[in-house]
Protein backbone atom coordinates (compact mmCIF):
# COMPACT_ATOMS: atom_id res chain seq x y z
CA UNK A 1 0.00 0.00 0.00
CA UNK A 2 2.87 2.35 0.98
CA UNK A 3 4.65 1.55 -2.25
CA UNK A 4 1.62 2.43 -4.36
CA UNK A 5 1.23 5.67 -2.45
CA UNK A 6 4.89 6.60 -2.99
CA UNK A 7 4.65 5.84 -6.71
CA UNK A 8 1.53 8.01 -7.05
CA UNK A 9 3.28 10.81 -5.19
CA UNK A 10 6.31 10.45 -7.46
CA UNK A 11 4.18 10.64 -10.60
CA UNK A 12 2.27 13.64 -9.26
CA UNK A 13 5.49 15.39 -8.29
CA UNK A 14 6.48 17.24 -11.46
CA UNK A 15 9.78 18.34 -9.95
CA UNK A 16 11.06 14.73 -9.87
CA UNK A 17 11.03 14.61 -13.69
CA UNK A 18 12.61 18.02 -14.14
CA UNK A 19 15.40 17.95 -16.74
CA UNK A 20 17.54 20.67 -15.20
CA UNK A 21 20.75 22.29 -16.52
CA UNK A 22 23.07 20.00 -14.52
CA UNK A 23 21.59 16.97 -16.26
CA UNK A 24 21.78 18.57 -19.70
CA UNK A 25 25.35 19.67 -19.10
CA UNK A 26 26.44 16.26 -17.81
CA UNK A 27 24.76 14.45 -20.73
CA UNK A 28 26.33 16.77 -23.31
CA UNK A 29 29.80 16.41 -21.82
CA UNK A 30 29.28 12.66 -21.38
CA UNK A 31 28.35 12.33 -25.05
CA UNK A 32 31.37 14.43 -26.00
CA UNK A 33 33.70 12.24 -23.92
CA UNK A 34 32.16 9.10 -25.42
CA UNK A 35 32.54 10.49 -28.95
CA UNK A 36 36.16 11.48 -28.30
CA UNK A 37 36.92 8.03 -26.83
CA UNK A 38 35.45 6.21 -29.87
CA UNK A 39 37.13 8.64 -32.28
CA UNK A 40 40.52 8.24 -30.53
CA UNK A 41 40.18 4.44 -30.52
CA UNK A 42 39.50 4.52 -34.27
CA UNK A 43 42.46 6.81 -34.89
CA UNK A 44 44.64 4.67 -32.62
CA UNK A 45 43.80 1.46 -34.53
CA UNK A 46 44.40 3.24 -37.86
CA UNK A 47 47.77 4.64 -36.77
CA UNK A 48 48.83 1.25 -35.34
CA UNK A 49 47.92 -0.40 -38.65
CA UNK A 50 49.74 2.32 -40.65
CA UNK A 51 52.83 1.85 -38.48
CA UNK A 52 52.72 -1.95 -38.89
CA UNK A 53 52.39 -1.66 -42.69
CA UNK A 54 55.31 0.79 -42.84
CA UNK A 55 57.44 -1.46 -40.65
CA UNK A 56 56.74 -4.48 -42.88
CA UNK A 57 57.64 -2.48 -46.02
CA UNK A 58 60.90 -1.34 -44.42
CA UNK A 59 61.75 -4.90 -43.36
CA UNK A 60 61.06 -6.22 -46.88
CA UNK A 61 63.34 -3.57 -48.43
CA UNK A 62 66.01 -4.47 -45.84
CA UNK A 63 65.68 -8.17 -46.76
CA UNK A 64 66.34 -7.23 -50.39
CA UNK A 65 69.64 -5.69 -49.29
CA UNK A 66 70.87 -9.28 -48.77
CA UNK A 67 70.37 -9.83 -52.51
CA UNK A 68 73.56 -7.89 -53.19
CA UNK A 69 75.83 -10.85 -53.34
CA UNK A 70 79.22 -9.47 -54.17
CA UNK A 71 80.60 -11.57 -56.98
CA UNK A 72 78.25 -14.53 -56.56
CA UNK A 73 75.90 -15.37 -59.42
CA UNK A 74 72.22 -15.92 -58.69
CA UNK A 75 70.93 -16.35 -55.19
CA UNK A 76 68.06 -18.55 -54.25
CA UNK A 77 66.08 -17.08 -51.44
CA UNK A 78 63.44 -18.35 -49.07
CA UNK A 79 59.78 -17.56 -49.42
CA UNK A 80 58.51 -14.50 -47.61
CA UNK A 81 55.57 -15.56 -45.44
CA UNK A 82 53.27 -12.97 -43.90
CA UNK A 83 50.61 -13.47 -41.23
CA UNK A 84 47.72 -11.81 -43.06
CA UNK A 85 46.66 -11.58 -46.69
CA UNK A 86 48.89 -8.76 -47.95
CA UNK A 87 49.28 -6.55 -50.99
CA UNK A 88 52.84 -5.52 -51.90
CA UNK A 89 52.52 -2.42 -54.05
CA UNK A 90 55.48 -1.61 -56.28
CA UNK A 91 55.90 1.99 -57.43
CA UNK A 92 58.68 2.72 -59.91
CA UNK A 93 59.98 6.06 -61.14
CA UNK A 94 62.71 6.61 -63.71
CA UNK A 95 62.97 10.36 -63.08
CA UNK A 96 65.96 12.00 -61.40
CA UNK A 97 69.53 10.74 -61.76
CA UNK A 98 69.02 7.05 -61.02
CA UNK A 99 65.25 6.81 -60.57
CA UNK A 100 63.86 4.94 -57.60
CA UNK A 101 61.40 2.33 -56.44
CA UNK A 102 58.99 2.52 -53.53
CA UNK A 103 57.36 -0.37 -51.74
CA UNK A 104 54.01 0.01 -50.00
CA UNK A 105 52.16 -2.59 -47.93
CA UNK A 106 48.47 -3.07 -47.26
CA UNK A 107 47.08 -5.94 -45.18
CA UNK A 108 43.62 -7.42 -44.96
CA UNK A 109 42.46 -7.40 -41.37
CA UNK A 110 38.97 -8.65 -40.43
CA UNK A 111 38.07 -8.78 -44.12
CA UNK A 112 38.97 -5.13 -44.75
CA UNK A 113 42.02 -3.83 -46.61
CA UNK A 114 43.93 -1.38 -44.43
CA UNK A 115 45.31 1.92 -45.64
CA UNK A 116 48.70 1.47 -47.37
CA UNK A 117 51.57 2.34 -45.04
CA UNK A 118 54.33 4.81 -45.86
CA UNK A 119 56.14 3.95 -49.09
CA UNK A 120 59.72 2.90 -48.46
CA UNK A 121 62.07 4.23 -51.11
CA UNK A 122 65.16 2.57 -52.53
CA UNK A 123 67.39 3.97 -55.29
CA UNK A 124 69.80 1.09 -55.70
CA UNK A 125 67.41 -1.87 -55.82
CA UNK A 126 65.73 -3.14 -58.98
CA UNK A 127 62.62 -5.05 -57.96
CA UNK A 128 60.71 -6.83 -60.71
CA UNK A 129 57.15 -7.63 -59.70
CA UNK A 130 53.59 -6.98 -60.75
CA UNK A 131 52.21 -3.53 -59.85
CA UNK A 132 50.40 -5.22 -56.97
CA UNK A 133 51.41 -8.64 -55.67
CA UNK A 134 48.80 -10.22 -53.42
CA UNK A 135 48.95 -13.21 -51.11
CA UNK A 136 50.30 -14.53 -47.84
CA UNK A 137 53.40 -16.12 -49.30
CA UNK A 138 55.77 -14.42 -51.74
CA UNK A 139 58.78 -15.86 -53.53
CA UNK A 140 61.84 -13.84 -54.38
CA UNK A 141 65.28 -14.47 -55.78
CA UNK A 142 68.05 -12.45 -57.33
CA UNK A 143 70.28 -12.63 -60.38
CA UNK A 144 73.23 -10.53 -61.45
CA UNK A 145 72.76 -8.29 -64.48
CA UNK A 146 76.01 -7.65 -66.36
CA UNK A 147 76.59 -5.52 -69.45
CA UNK A 148 79.52 -6.25 -69.72
CA UNK A 149 80.48 -5.52 -66.09
CA UNK A 150 78.09 -6.13 -63.20
CA UNK A 151 75.45 -3.40 -63.33
CA UNK A 152 73.25 -4.51 -60.44
CA UNK A 153 71.60 -7.36 -58.68
CA UNK A 154 68.07 -7.83 -60.02
CA UNK A 155 65.39 -8.87 -57.53
CA UNK A 156 62.40 -10.87 -58.73
CA UNK A 157 59.33 -10.97 -56.51
CA UNK A 158 56.06 -12.81 -57.07
CA UNK A 159 53.14 -14.20 -55.14
CA UNK A 160 52.00 -16.38 -58.04
CA UNK A 161 53.03 -19.85 -59.20
CA UNK A 162 54.62 -20.39 -62.60
CA UNK A 163 55.25 -23.38 -64.82
CA UNK A 164 57.73 -23.47 -67.71
CA UNK A 165 56.70 -25.21 -70.93
CA UNK A 166 59.21 -26.25 -73.60
CA UNK A 167 62.05 -24.51 -71.75
CA UNK A 168 65.60 -25.49 -72.71
CA UNK A 169 67.25 -27.67 -70.05
CA UNK A 170 69.71 -25.01 -68.84
CA UNK A 171 66.94 -22.47 -68.29
CA UNK A 172 64.66 -25.02 -66.63
CA UNK A 173 67.45 -26.14 -64.29
CA UNK A 174 68.41 -22.58 -63.40
CA UNK A 175 64.78 -21.55 -62.86
CA UNK A 176 64.13 -24.64 -60.72
CA UNK A 177 67.12 -23.76 -58.58
CA UNK A 178 66.35 -20.07 -58.24
CA UNK A 179 62.56 -20.05 -58.08
CA UNK A 180 60.73 -21.64 -55.19
CA UNK A 181 57.49 -21.20 -57.14
CA UNK A 182 58.30 -23.18 -60.29
CA UNK A 183 55.84 -26.09 -60.43
CA UNK A 184 54.13 -28.48 -62.83
CA UNK A 185 51.38 -26.88 -64.89
CA UNK A 186 47.86 -26.86 -63.46
CA UNK A 187 44.81 -24.56 -63.59
CA UNK A 188 46.12 -22.14 -60.96
CA UNK A 189 49.59 -21.72 -62.44
CA UNK A 190 50.77 -19.18 -64.98
CA UNK A 191 52.19 -20.85 -68.09
CA UNK A 192 55.47 -19.56 -69.47
CA UNK A 193 56.08 -21.06 -72.92
CA UNK A 194 59.32 -20.96 -74.88
CA UNK A 195 58.90 -20.39 -78.62
CA UNK A 196 55.26 -21.40 -78.30
CA UNK A 197 52.34 -18.98 -77.78
CA UNK A 198 50.57 -19.02 -74.39
CA UNK A 199 49.92 -16.65 -71.41
CA UNK A 200 53.57 -15.59 -71.33
CA UNK A 201 55.66 -16.33 -74.40
CA UNK A 202 59.45 -16.19 -74.43
CA UNK A 203 61.07 -15.91 -77.86
CA UNK A 204 64.82 -16.39 -78.19
CA UNK A 205 66.54 -14.19 -80.76
CA UNK A 206 70.21 -15.09 -80.35
CA UNK A 207 71.35 -17.07 -83.39
CA UNK A 208 75.16 -16.81 -83.39
CA UNK A 209 77.89 -16.67 -80.75
CA UNK A 210 75.63 -17.36 -77.82
CA UNK A 211 75.31 -19.98 -75.08
CA UNK A 212 71.61 -20.36 -75.80
CA UNK A 213 69.16 -18.83 -78.27
CA UNK A 214 67.49 -17.27 -75.21
CA UNK A 215 70.57 -15.20 -74.26
CA UNK A 216 68.47 -12.31 -75.50
CA UNK A 217 65.00 -12.10 -76.96
CA UNK A 218 61.47 -10.97 -76.22
CA UNK A 219 58.78 -11.79 -73.69
CA UNK A 220 55.14 -11.22 -74.69
CA UNK A 221 52.29 -10.99 -72.22
CA UNK A 222 49.01 -9.07 -71.92
CA UNK A 223 49.41 -8.04 -75.57
CA UNK A 224 52.70 -6.24 -74.91
CA UNK A 225 56.23 -7.23 -75.86
CA UNK A 226 59.33 -6.58 -73.78
CA UNK A 227 62.89 -7.05 -74.99
CA UNK A 228 65.30 -8.73 -72.57
CA UNK A 229 69.00 -9.40 -72.31
CA UNK A 230 70.62 -11.84 -69.90
CA UNK A 231 68.85 -12.20 -66.50
CA UNK A 232 66.26 -9.62 -67.43
CA UNK A 233 64.26 -12.50 -68.94
CA UNK A 234 62.95 -13.34 -65.44
CA UNK A 235 62.16 -9.66 -64.93
CA UNK A 236 60.02 -9.59 -68.07
CA UNK A 237 58.24 -12.78 -66.96
CA UNK A 238 57.43 -11.61 -63.41
CA UNK A 239 57.02 -7.85 -63.75
CA UNK A 240 54.21 -5.81 -65.21
CA UNK A 241 55.05 -4.01 -68.44
CA UNK A 242 55.35 -0.61 -66.70
CA UNK A 243 57.56 -1.85 -63.86
CA UNK A 244 59.78 -3.71 -66.34
CA UNK A 245 60.27 -0.76 -68.70
CA UNK A 246 60.82 1.61 -65.76
CA UNK A 247 63.47 -0.68 -64.25
CA UNK A 248 65.18 -1.11 -67.63
CA UNK A 249 65.50 2.70 -67.86
CA UNK A 250 66.85 2.84 -64.28
CA UNK A 251 69.36 0.08 -65.10
CA UNK A 252 70.37 1.99 -68.25
CA UNK A 253 71.08 5.10 -66.19
CA UNK A 254 73.11 3.08 -63.67
CA UNK A 255 75.04 1.44 -66.53
CA UNK A 256 75.69 4.88 -68.04
CA UNK A 257 77.20 6.28 -64.84
CA UNK A 258 79.22 3.10 -64.24
CA UNK A 259 80.61 3.31 -67.81
CA UNK A 260 81.56 6.94 -67.14
CA UNK A 261 83.31 5.95 -63.91
CA UNK A 262 85.24 3.09 -65.54
CA UNK A 263 86.23 5.34 -68.46
CA UNK A 264 87.63 7.91 -66.04
CA UNK A 265 89.35 5.14 -64.08
CA UNK A 266 91.04 3.90 -67.26
CA UNK A 267 92.47 7.41 -67.86
CA UNK A 268 93.42 7.77 -64.18
CA UNK A 269 95.56 4.62 -64.12
CA UNK A 270 96.82 4.87 -67.72
CA UNK A 271 100.38 5.69 -66.57
CA UNK A 272 100.49 2.62 -64.34
CA UNK A 273 98.66 0.07 -66.38
CA UNK A 274 97.54 -0.33 -70.01
CA UNK A 275 93.85 -1.08 -70.15
CA UNK A 276 93.36 -1.35 -73.93
CA UNK A 277 89.87 -0.13 -73.26
CA UNK A 278 87.90 1.30 -76.11
CA UNK A 279 85.94 4.42 -75.46
CA UNK A 280 83.03 3.63 -73.12
CA UNK A 281 81.36 6.98 -73.76
CA UNK A 282 78.99 5.32 -76.27
CA UNK A 283 77.69 2.98 -73.56
CA UNK A 284 77.55 5.87 -71.09
CA UNK A 285 75.45 8.07 -73.38
CA UNK A 286 73.19 5.26 -74.67
CA UNK A 287 72.66 3.96 -71.13
CA UNK A 288 71.67 7.31 -69.68
CA UNK A 289 69.32 8.03 -72.58
CA UNK A 290 67.73 4.60 -72.95
CA UNK A 291 64.11 5.01 -74.14
CA UNK A 292 62.77 1.48 -73.83
CA UNK A 293 63.84 -2.16 -73.54
CA UNK A 294 64.44 -2.44 -77.31
CA UNK A 295 67.49 -0.16 -76.90
CA UNK A 296 69.09 -2.91 -74.78
CA UNK A 297 70.08 -4.82 -77.92
CA UNK A 298 72.03 -1.82 -79.28
CA UNK A 299 73.85 -1.32 -75.97
CA UNK A 300 74.59 -5.06 -75.82
CA UNK A 301 76.59 -4.84 -79.07
CA UNK A 302 78.77 -2.00 -77.69
CA UNK A 303 79.10 -3.87 -74.38
CA UNK A 304 80.32 -7.05 -76.11
CA UNK A 305 82.96 -5.03 -78.01
CA UNK A 306 84.11 -3.34 -74.80
CA UNK A 307 84.32 -6.72 -73.06
CA UNK A 308 86.60 -8.11 -75.79
CA UNK A 309 88.84 -5.02 -75.58
CA UNK A 310 89.02 -5.29 -71.79
CA UNK A 311 90.02 -8.95 -71.96
CA UNK A 312 92.91 -8.13 -74.29
CA UNK A 313 94.31 -5.41 -72.03
CA UNK A 314 97.22 -5.70 -69.59
CA UNK A 315 94.95 -4.48 -66.84
CA UNK A 316 91.39 -5.69 -66.69
CA UNK A 317 88.91 -3.18 -65.37
CA UNK A 318 86.19 -5.75 -64.61
CA UNK B 1 19.63 30.03 -1.16
CA UNK B 2 18.33 27.48 -3.75
CA UNK B 3 20.04 29.36 -6.58
CA UNK B 4 23.39 29.32 -4.78
CA UNK B 5 23.15 25.57 -4.25
CA UNK B 6 22.44 25.09 -8.00
CA UNK B 7 25.36 27.30 -8.96
CA UNK B 8 27.62 25.37 -6.62
CA UNK B 9 26.54 22.08 -8.23
CA UNK B 10 27.22 23.45 -11.72
CA UNK B 11 30.64 24.65 -10.60
CA UNK B 12 31.30 21.27 -8.99
CA UNK B 13 30.40 19.46 -12.24
CA UNK B 14 32.47 21.87 -14.34
CA UNK B 15 35.56 21.41 -12.14
CA UNK B 16 35.08 17.66 -12.15
CA UNK B 17 34.90 17.66 -15.95
CA UNK B 18 37.93 19.94 -16.19
CA UNK B 19 39.89 17.60 -13.93
CA UNK B 20 38.75 14.62 -15.99
CA UNK B 21 39.77 16.33 -19.24
CA UNK B 22 43.18 17.21 -17.79
CA UNK B 23 43.58 13.62 -16.64
CA UNK B 24 42.84 12.30 -20.14
CA UNK B 25 45.18 14.89 -21.71
CA UNK B 26 47.95 13.77 -19.34
CA UNK B 27 47.36 10.11 -20.26
CA UNK B 28 47.37 11.05 -23.96
CA UNK B 29 50.65 13.03 -23.66
CA UNK B 30 52.21 10.16 -21.70
CA UNK B 31 51.08 7.63 -24.32
CA UNK B 32 52.34 9.81 -27.19
CA UNK B 33 55.80 10.14 -25.59
CA UNK B 34 56.05 6.36 -25.00
CA UNK B 35 54.81 5.68 -28.54
CA UNK B 36 57.25 8.20 -30.09
CA UNK B 37 60.14 6.74 -28.10
CA UNK B 38 59.17 3.23 -29.27
CA UNK B 39 58.95 4.36 -32.89
CA UNK B 40 62.33 6.10 -32.66
CA UNK B 41 63.93 2.94 -31.22
CA UNK B 42 62.39 0.80 -33.97
CA UNK B 43 63.45 3.27 -36.68
CA UNK B 44 67.03 3.39 -35.34
CA UNK B 45 67.28 -0.41 -35.14
CA UNK B 46 65.97 -0.71 -38.73
CA UNK B 47 68.49 1.90 -39.90
CA UNK B 48 71.25 0.01 -38.10
CA UNK B 49 70.10 -3.27 -39.69
CA UNK B 50 70.12 -1.58 -43.11
CA UNK B 51 73.64 -0.24 -42.47
CA UNK B 52 74.89 -3.71 -41.39
CA UNK B 53 73.45 -5.26 -44.56
CA UNK B 54 74.81 -2.42 -46.71
CA UNK B 55 78.32 -2.76 -45.31
CA UNK B 56 78.30 -6.41 -46.42
CA UNK B 57 77.12 -5.62 -49.92
CA UNK B 58 78.65 -2.27 -50.84
CA UNK B 59 82.14 -3.65 -51.47
CA UNK B 60 80.62 -5.91 -54.14
CA UNK B 61 79.17 -3.03 -56.19
CA UNK B 62 80.93 -2.26 -59.47
CA UNK B 63 81.46 1.34 -58.31
CA UNK B 64 83.68 0.09 -55.44
CA UNK B 65 84.84 -3.41 -56.28
CA UNK B 66 88.32 -4.37 -57.42
CA UNK B 67 86.86 -7.58 -58.88
CA UNK B 68 87.41 -9.79 -55.86
CA UNK B 69 85.18 -10.34 -52.86
CA UNK B 70 85.55 -7.79 -50.02
CA UNK B 71 88.02 -5.82 -52.10
CA UNK B 72 87.71 -2.09 -52.81
CA UNK B 73 89.53 -0.35 -55.63
CA UNK B 74 90.98 2.91 -54.30
CA UNK B 75 91.54 4.22 -57.86
CA UNK B 76 87.77 3.98 -58.35
CA UNK B 77 87.21 5.76 -55.03
CA UNK B 78 89.21 8.74 -56.27
CA UNK B 79 86.92 9.01 -59.31
CA UNK B 80 83.78 8.31 -57.29
CA UNK B 81 84.59 11.15 -54.89
CA UNK B 82 84.31 13.60 -57.77
CA UNK B 83 81.06 12.21 -59.25
CA UNK B 84 78.36 14.29 -57.58
CA UNK B 85 75.54 12.39 -59.33
CA UNK B 86 76.06 9.52 -56.91
CA UNK B 87 75.53 11.70 -53.80
CA UNK B 88 71.99 10.49 -52.99
CA UNK B 89 72.29 7.05 -54.50
CA UNK B 90 73.86 5.05 -51.69
CA UNK B 91 71.77 3.14 -49.15
CA UNK B 92 73.64 4.84 -46.31
CA UNK B 93 73.91 8.19 -44.57
CA UNK B 94 77.68 8.13 -44.83
CA UNK B 95 80.37 6.01 -46.48
CA UNK B 96 83.95 6.28 -45.35
CA UNK B 97 86.86 4.01 -46.18
CA UNK B 98 90.07 4.20 -44.19
CA UNK B 99 93.40 2.47 -44.65
CA UNK B 100 94.16 0.78 -41.32
CA UNK B 101 97.36 -1.09 -42.24
CA UNK B 102 100.10 0.05 -42.82
CA UNK B 103 99.13 2.19 -39.84
CA UNK B 104 99.48 5.96 -39.68
CA UNK B 105 98.82 8.29 -36.77
CA UNK B 106 97.18 11.08 -38.69
CA UNK B 107 94.02 10.86 -40.81
CA UNK B 108 94.74 12.38 -44.22
CA UNK B 109 91.82 12.73 -46.63
CA UNK B 110 92.77 11.60 -50.13
CA UNK B 111 92.75 14.20 -52.91
CA UNK B 112 94.10 14.12 -56.45
CA UNK B 113 97.20 15.95 -55.24
CA UNK B 114 98.17 13.62 -52.36
CA UNK B 115 96.94 10.22 -53.64
CA UNK B 116 98.10 7.52 -52.78
CA UNK B 117 99.98 9.08 -49.83
CA UNK B 118 96.82 9.41 -47.77
CA UNK B 119 94.59 7.11 -45.76
CA UNK B 120 90.97 8.28 -45.80
CA UNK B 121 88.27 8.36 -48.52
CA UNK B 122 84.99 10.08 -47.67
CA UNK B 123 82.45 9.13 -50.34
CA UNK B 124 79.49 10.52 -48.42
CA UNK B 125 79.67 12.54 -45.21
CA UNK B 126 77.16 12.39 -42.35
CA UNK B 127 75.63 9.77 -40.06
CA UNK B 128 75.79 9.88 -36.29
CA UNK B 129 76.72 6.21 -35.72
CA UNK B 130 78.41 3.72 -37.96
CA UNK B 131 79.02 0.03 -38.55
CA UNK B 132 82.00 -1.31 -40.44
CA UNK B 133 83.95 -4.22 -41.77
CA UNK B 134 87.49 -4.85 -42.94
CA UNK B 135 88.27 -4.97 -46.65
CA UNK B 136 91.26 -5.18 -48.95
CA UNK B 137 92.03 -1.71 -50.36
CA UNK B 138 93.80 -2.14 -53.69
CA UNK B 139 95.23 0.14 -56.37
CA UNK B 140 97.29 -0.21 -59.55
CA UNK B 141 101.01 0.57 -59.35
CA UNK B 142 103.86 0.22 -61.80
CA UNK B 143 106.81 -1.37 -60.00
CA UNK B 144 110.08 -2.01 -61.87
CA UNK B 145 108.26 -1.51 -65.15
CA UNK B 146 105.60 -4.08 -64.31
CA UNK B 147 102.02 -3.30 -63.53
CA UNK B 148 100.92 -4.66 -60.16
CA UNK B 149 97.94 -4.50 -57.88
CA UNK B 150 99.07 -3.20 -54.47
CA UNK B 151 96.76 -3.87 -51.55
CA UNK B 152 96.50 -2.54 -48.01
CA UNK B 153 94.10 -3.38 -45.22
CA UNK B 154 91.15 -1.01 -45.05
CA UNK B 155 87.95 -0.56 -43.12
CA UNK B 156 84.68 0.55 -44.64
CA UNK B 157 82.28 2.34 -42.30
CA UNK B 158 78.62 2.90 -43.13
CA UNK B 159 76.86 5.58 -41.13
CA UNK B 160 73.27 5.84 -40.01
CA UNK B 161 71.26 8.36 -38.05
CA UNK B 162 70.15 7.70 -34.49
CA UNK B 163 66.53 8.89 -34.28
Amino acid sequence: MDIMENLLNFLKNKKALEFNFVWMFALAIGALILFLAIFSAGKFIKSESYEAETLTAKQIVNIFETAETGIAEGVRMEALSLKDETKIIDYCSDYETFGNQKIGISSKILGKWQETGARIETSNKYIFSDDVEQGKKFYYFSKTFSMPFKVAELIFLSGKKYCFVNAPKEIYDEASFLMGNLVNCSDDTIKVCFNRPCEITVTGLCLRGCDSEYDYGTVSKDGKTMTYVDGLMYGAIFASYDIYECNVKRLGKRLGYQAELISKQASFISGKCETNLLDLSGIAVSGKKIKNSQDLLLIKDSADNADRANMAGECKLW
Amino acid sequence: MVNKKGQFKIQQTAFMLLALALFFILIFVFWISIKTQGMKTTATSLEEEKAILAVESIAGLTEFSCGKQYCIDSDKLMILKSMKDYADFWPANSIKIRKVYPESNKEVECTLSNYPNCNSYTIKAGGESSVGTFVALCRQERINGNSRQVCDLGRIAIGYDVK
